[in-house]
């Protein structure tokens, strides 16, 4: 069960793109202008972020459940109990916010219990295969993207307006510092960063600067877009990447968002399934059991059509997610925890 | 046995393929009423909406449908609200009105009076509705704008969409998209601009013809202007593309502009904005000239009177920036912006500018001029 280095970084920047597809650069604490600016800053800082698992992975080459249980059986408990809440709380979170950008933006009138239904099993069947499946499938993913990027981006040539863009050192750095603390937690891929690492041929951390680096570059190229092309208009827009996509057209093909539609649902596959496959992982640390992915299914449903229940629920678990707890926790403390070597008797 | 197993197994799967194929119940295209254009009209709180629906009339033999032919139908309903009178159209029909396919949204005079905001707010929260959906305004009613049965199109709608697309390439209208009007509302501070249509009867037959623009303060109808007072304010936001101009030097000369830049710098003098506009343009004629550096001046002075014209109109008399002079201060003269941007209507008219227009003839036409030959 191991992936080489590149599939790892096409992994995570897929799972990360996710967030990319509902960020709206308006709607964020800062104007959209200063988070082009704070964007490059929160990179730096993730990957200063790295130094703990650097470390930690440096002395402790193996999973940092079985290391935690391998120091105490109760610790390793906790640890795996954690790394399962927030797993299962991402997948949850996905599958939620795929299902309600399908009934809000292309399906209003269809039924969101089938598509949770749906969606979960086929993700829990993907997890089943493994790994190395739903990541050399991440792999077409990444190239579609590419393309489909690509294609929008030189479709809107024409509407890109300049004068949407002010200066992002207008209000101080103070904005800058605010907007890049909400990049850094919102990067949920930091966290799994220690339960993947064992999953991965070489050095984790040197591919880990490359997928924040590709990241970075897509992040900043769909916030200059929406900020160009949408200007104000994006802040009325609950998906404002697909309203991008929406207004794009090239030679005959007048409905581009066609791209996005099905891109989303790839990405949303292949996050959900990375995130559903580590809380089995995790959870098999708790409880030995050949059902995990069976359990974690359930849970992953039930928290969905509670989530998905009201909008409200949705937004509060979004908070919590991107809190900075879970961040600090898995990418900080515990590595951290863990440091220490073991004195030689 | 197992083989009987295995291939059960296997049948199920492709049936449940078939079967299982979406989330959602299929509309067969019959069952859809695909929309062509739109037109809402609003008079004491009760919204009329008319809608122009693709309904292909067939020349007989193999084609589906005969592009001579006007292939709509013409729906009006009426309701309190654009839903409720979608939703009637569609139990008239007997079919869903589809909007996916409408690029046209025509809006009544009246209604633009009312206030606009309203009726985008409709088609931007609509799913199928799409960012960059043509917005009309009719002089009178929307409702004869759609119904109008222009021929020139596969349907009429299509017609009027092939009008508003040359009038934009000529430099006579900005082809504003729903998207645009939105922003500049949602801004609260620039003024969205719309062509004004009107439809005419010719020899029995309908007509529809862009007349100008109408200029909104926010989301109401304030200022309608003409055809060459809208290419004025298309020459400062620099939309020009392609624009025609005749002047006087000794005879008349029609002057092809095919390619226009407008640069636009603010600065404060006396904490008053100042607009340095510079617009640089290059084309050429067909008309024989006697002295291109003459017609090249006279053109420029065009220019200029078209721009003066119109930047005197809108900020000194309405008061309405359609130039995004608001958004070059924000982007330009922050501090002030963020000190002034409630009082910007009250500053617009003390505002100051210089225009400079530099047009060049560098394009010539095919017809070569002997310096000896005899002039009839």
């Amino acid at each position: 069960m191991v992936i080489d280095n590149r599939q790892f970084i096409v992994l995570l920047f897929v799972s990360r793109i996710f967030t990319i597809l509902t960020f709206v650069p308006q709607h964020s604490a800062v104007n959209g202008s200063i988070v082009l600016i704070s964007l490059l800053l929160s990179a730096v800082i993730q990957v200063l972020l790295l130094i703990p698992i650097y470390f930690y992975l440096k002395r402790h080459p193996m999973d940092i459940i079985d290391y935690a249980s391998s120091k105490n059986k109760i610790v390793g408990i906790i640890i795996a109990i954690f790394f399962f809440v927030f797993t299962i709380a991402v997948t949850a979170n996905t599958v939620s916010h795929f299902q309600f950008f399908l009934t809000s933006a292309i399906y209003p009138q269809s039924n969101s219990l089938i598509f949770i239904l749906i969606f979960i099993t086929v993700i829990c069947y993907s997890a089943y295969m493994g790994i190395e499946a739903f990541t050399r499938f991440a792999g077409f993913i990444f190239v579609f993207a590419l393309i489909s990027s690509i294609v929008v981006g030189i479709s809107l040539y024409e509407n890109y307006d300049l004068l949407n863009l002010i200066n992002p050192f207008h209000k101080g750095i103070a904005p800058i510092f605010s907007g890049s603390i909400s990049g850094i937690v919102n990067n949920t891929e930091l966290v799994i960063l220690l339960l993947l690492a064992p999953m991965v041929k070489k050095n984790v951390i040197k591919s880990a600067i490359w997928w924040l680096l590709i990241s970075l570059i897509a992040f900043e190229c769909i916030t200059f877009g929406t900020l160009t092309v949408l200007g104000e208009f994006a802040s009325t827009q609950l998906f404002p990447v697909y309203s991008l996509s929406s207004i794009s057209e090239m030679s005959i093909f007048k409905r581009l968002d066609l791209l996005h539609m099905t891109l989303w649902f790839f990405i949303a596959f292949i996050r959900a399934s990375l995130y559903i496959f580590l809380a089995a992982h995790s959870l098999k640390k708790i409880i030995p059991t050949k059902y995990a992915i069976i359990i974690c299914g359930i849970v992953a449903t039930a928290l969905s059509i509670l989530f998905s229940y009201r909008l409200e629920f949705m937004e509060m678990i979004s908070k919590i997610i991107s809190s900075g707890v879970f961040m600090i926790l898995g990418a900080v403390v515990i590595p951290l925890i863990f440091l220490p070597k073991e004195k030689k008797t | 046995m197992i083989k009987i197993l295995r291939l059960t197994i296997c049948l199920i799967a492709v049936v449940l393929c078939i079967l299982l194929s979406g989330c959602m119940e299929a509309i067969q295209l019959k069952e859809r009423a695909i929309v062509q254009g739109i037109g809402i009209d609003k008079e004491d709180d009760e919204y009329s909406v008319t809608i122009q629906i693709f309904t292909p009339e067939s020349a007989g033999g193999k084609s589906s449908f005969d592009a001579y032919k006007l292939n709509n139908k013409i729906v009006n309903t009426k309701g309190d609200t654009i839903t409720g009178c979608l939703f009637k159209a569609t139990t008239e029909l007997g079919k869903t009105v589809f909007l996916g396919n409408n690029e046209l949204i025509v809006i009544g005079q009246k209604a633009a009076e009312k206030g606009i905001e309203e009726i985008l707010e409709f088609f931007n929260a609509n799913h199928e509705t799409r960012p960059k959906t043509t917005i009309l305004i009719a002089e009178g009613k929307a409702e004869d704008i759609v119904s109008a049965q222009i021929k020139g199109g596969i349907v009429p709608a299509n017609a009027i969409e092939m009008i508003v697309q040359t009038a934009t390439k000529n430099g006579l209208v900005g082809n504003y998209y729903m998207l645009n009007l939105i922003t500049d509302i949602q801004k609260g501070f620039s003024s969205p601009f719309a062509p004004i249509v009107k439809k005419e009867s010719k020899e029995g037959q309908d007509m529809v013809s862009i007349i100008g623009s109408m200029c909104f303060d926010l989301d109401k109808s304030q200022k309608q202007l003409s055809s060459i007072q809208t290419r004025g304010i298309l020459w400062i936001r620099d939309e020009i593309n392609y624009a025609l101009l005749t002047v006087r030097e000794q005879k008349n000369i029609t002057v092809r502009i095919s390619e226009s830049t407008t640069d636009i710098n603010v600065e404060l003098r006396n904490n008053i904005p100042h607009f340095k506009i510079k617009i640089g343009c290059s084309g050429g004629s067909n008309e024989k000239t006697e002295n291109n550096d003459n017609v090249e001046k006279i053109c420029s002075g065009a220019i200029q009177a078209e721009v003066r014209g119109v930047l005197d109109l809108m900020l000194k008399e309405e008061k309405l920036d359609v130039f995004k002079f608001g958004d070059y201060l924000n982007k330009y003269e922050y501090k002030y912006w963020l000190e002034n941007k409630s009082k910007w209507k009250e500053i617009m008219p003390t505002c100051t500018y210089e225009i400079e227009v530099d047009v060049r003839i560098d394009r010539t036409n095919l017809v070569s001029y002997p310096e000896n030959a005899v002039s009839k």
